[in-house]
């Protein structure tokens, strides 16, 4: 149903006449189109147009073409035809526009671009500045004038090289510059002062020939005399100074033309890493170099590419190198680490601090011991591990790369099932004593707090041996740590069957007060004074007031809350005023002072 | 009379000594293998 009509507004042409003729025959051809949508042409025979409005076919002809804007005239071999749109427009031509089309477009390929055929470069000009050119034209002979006024003077200026190529006659391995420079000052007599404008032209034929003649000019090389000096102060001065040159690749011990030296792809890089990681440990560069990179260890490059793997590696962020000289292990940043997850590896370093002051660097000579003996405290049964104090660094390697944080060792234990362990060794920095980790299995299985080992090198400085010593079968209540949820110390039975010092057993009988007390936080723990203070709360003995306690079961029960050498505690003590010492080994402590 | 144990320092023939003898090698070579080599060069 139509709900509403309505005409468009249209401005007929002509006059008034005209206007309202052109009116009514619109309105005619509109009602004869009332069905035919706004843009379809509607189209009505003059002469029956004429005859339905009652004027003559000229009339309306007229009328008709005053407005070509509403109206269009179509004839046709038998008659003439009004044409408009119920818009009141004149008929368009609806032909589609196939001119351009998306399908057109794709389907057909863009004609080339009109360009000229590739020609060679063309050579770029060189601007000349001429003023720039003059300006250091002028400075040259301005430099030339000075340095001759300078030697009538009789002053000598960069006499080092000079005095050199004019005694010794001999071509120095000089830069371009000086090369162009130095035959003219030698060809000049110093006693001599020429006039200026003669020494212009004899400066600058010199300087000419020695570009020209620079192919020639390889100077020899004659190194330094270094016939007087040890062998371990010109390999000094060798690492030191080859360390720094881009042309030397060094790997630990090891030199070679960085040039010569093979490269990594992106993928050699990603089958090492993925090969690490499914071993889930690190692996040596030989392994490496043959599993990964498919050298054969008899094929005459592999010296080579393993230098080479070893020398990339040690640029590469997601690599670390673990090894020792004997064991060069590779480790990637994806490796579970090894150890202890009770402790972060950076507390316990913070925690044997003390070591950095004890044992500074370099005051040992690593791998200058065969074997050490050790008691292990219950700080290290509790977390599986063993200082890096004086003695083991004397008994351990040094790390073979100037920044190497860790090294990881393979530890033997012959008389626990063959066992093998890896350890990490983590070496001290400015502010964190070093240690090694990754016992606390063993210590576990085999050991108590208080237990007596020894360490053994063997000849690969990758590798070594513990051994304890066997004994009869014991109990006792011994004290653990108990960090299931809200950590406190609690005395479990035990049994042991191997060799003990007495002297750092913490036992039930020995310390029956350190039951059920919990560990000291972190912040008061760095502090020793105040661990000594709360250790005397724990073990001391009342005596009028004071609290007594033996040096050694201090330094013990010290030993449960941090790490702390002998030598520590005694400083500490001896710092406090709180803190006595009669000489018998007994310590008083008072609260009061 | 005992050698001297300060550690000298290398001047750009040396360097260029020891860049040298690393090419020839053409292998890596060790810093004991490297003052041999320069020792030997200072001889030449």
């Amino acid at each position: 149903m139509v709900a509403e009509q309505t005409l468009p507004d249209i401005a007929f042409e002509g006059s008034a006449d005209i206007q309202e003729l052109a009116g009514r025959a619109f309105q005619l051809i509109r009602a004869q189109g009332m069905f035919a949508s706004d843009y379809a042409a509607i189209r009505v025979q003059i002469d029956a147009l004429a005859s339905a409005l009652d004027v003559s076919g000229d009339e309306l002809t007229g009328a008709i073409e005053a407005n070509p804007q509403v109206f269009a005239l179509e004839t046709g071999e038998e008659a003439t035809w009004v044409a408009s749109t119920r818009l009141g427009q004149a008929p368009r031509p609806n032909v589609p526009d196939t001119r351009h089309s998306f399908a057109e477009r794709f389907m057909t390929p863009e004609p080339a671009p009109e360009r000229p055929l590739r020609t060679e470069k063309p050579v770029p000009e060189v601007a000349a500045f001429t003023e720039v050119a003059t300006a250091i034209e002028d400075a040259h002979e301005e430099e030339v004038e000075i340095e001759t006024e300078l030697r009538a003077e009789g002053f000598t200026f960069d006499a080092d090289v000079s005095v050199e190529l004019v005694t010794d006659g001999e071509v120095a391995s000089i830069d371009k510059e000086d090369e162009t420079r130095k035959p003219s000052r030698a060809a000049e007599p110093v006693e001599a002062p020429e006039p200026v404008a003669e020494a212009v032209p004899e400066v600058a034929e010199p300087a000419a020939e020695a570009v020209e003649a620079e192919p020639q000019a390889e100077p020899a090389v004659v190194p330094s005399d270094f016939s007087g000096l040890d062998d371990a102060a010109v390999a000094a001065a060798i690492a030191e100074t080859l360390r720094s040159d881009s042309r030397v690749a060094n790997f630990g011990d090891q030199w070679m033309a960085e040039d010569q030296v093979d490269r990594l792809s992106r993928g050699n890089l990603r089958s090492l890493a993925d090969y690490i990681n499914e071993q889930e440990q690190p692996l040596t560069d030989d392994v490496l170099v043959q599993d990964v990179l498919g050298v054969r260890r008899s094929a005459p490059n592999f010296e080579n590419a393993r230098f080479s793997m070893n020398f990339r590696l040690s640029s590469e962020r997601n690599f670390e190198f673990l090894g020792t000289h004997n064991q060069p292990f590779w480790g990637t940043t994806d490796l579970p680490s090894i150890g202890t997850t009770r402790r972060k590896a950076t507390d316990i370093g913070t925690d044997y601090r003390y070591l950095v002051d004890e044992v500074p660097v370099g005051s040992v000579a690593p791998r200058s011991v065969r074997s050490v003996e050790h008691t292990v405290s219950f700080y290290e049964f509790t977390y599986g591990l063993l200082p890096l104090d004086a003695s083991m660094q004397a008994l351990l390697p040094a790390p073979v790369m100037p920044d190497q944080r860790s090294a990881v060792l393979m530890v033997e234990i012959p008389q626990f099932e063959n066992s093998v362990y890896l350890v990490e060794v983590r070496y001290p920095t400015h502010n964190r004593g070093g240690f090694l980790l990754g016992l606390d299995d063993f210590y576990e299985e085999k050991l108590v707090p208080g237990a007596l080992i020894s360490i053994e090198a063997t000849d690969n400085d990758g590798q070594y041996k513990i051994e304890y010593l066997e004994d009869d079968e014991r109990q006792d209540r011994f004290l653990e740590l108990d960090d299931r949820r809200s950590p406190k110390y609690v005395f479990r039975p035990l049994s042991y069957d191997t060799a003990v010092n007495e002297e750092w057993l913490v036992t039930e009988s020995r310390f029956p007060r350190l039951g059920n007390e919990k560990p000291l936080p972190d912040k008061q723990r760095r502090h020793l004074e105040q661990v000594v203070e709360q250790v005397f709360q724990r073990i001391g003995e009342d005596d009028g007031g004071s609290l007594i306690a033996a040096f050694t079961d201090l330094l013990v029960a010290i030993n449960v809350e941090r790490p702390a050498s002998e030598a520590l505690l005694r400083a500490t003590i001896e710092a406090m005023p709180s803190v006595s010492d009669d000489g018998s080994g007994i310590l008083t402590y008072d609260q009061s002072a | 009379m005992a050698n001297e144990t300060r550690t000298p320092e290398l001047n750009s023939e040396d360097i260029a000594a020891l860049i040298e003898a690393l090419r020839q090698h053409g292998r890596p070579m060790s810093t004991s293998e490297l003052v041999a080599a320069l020792r030997a060069a200072a001889s030449r």
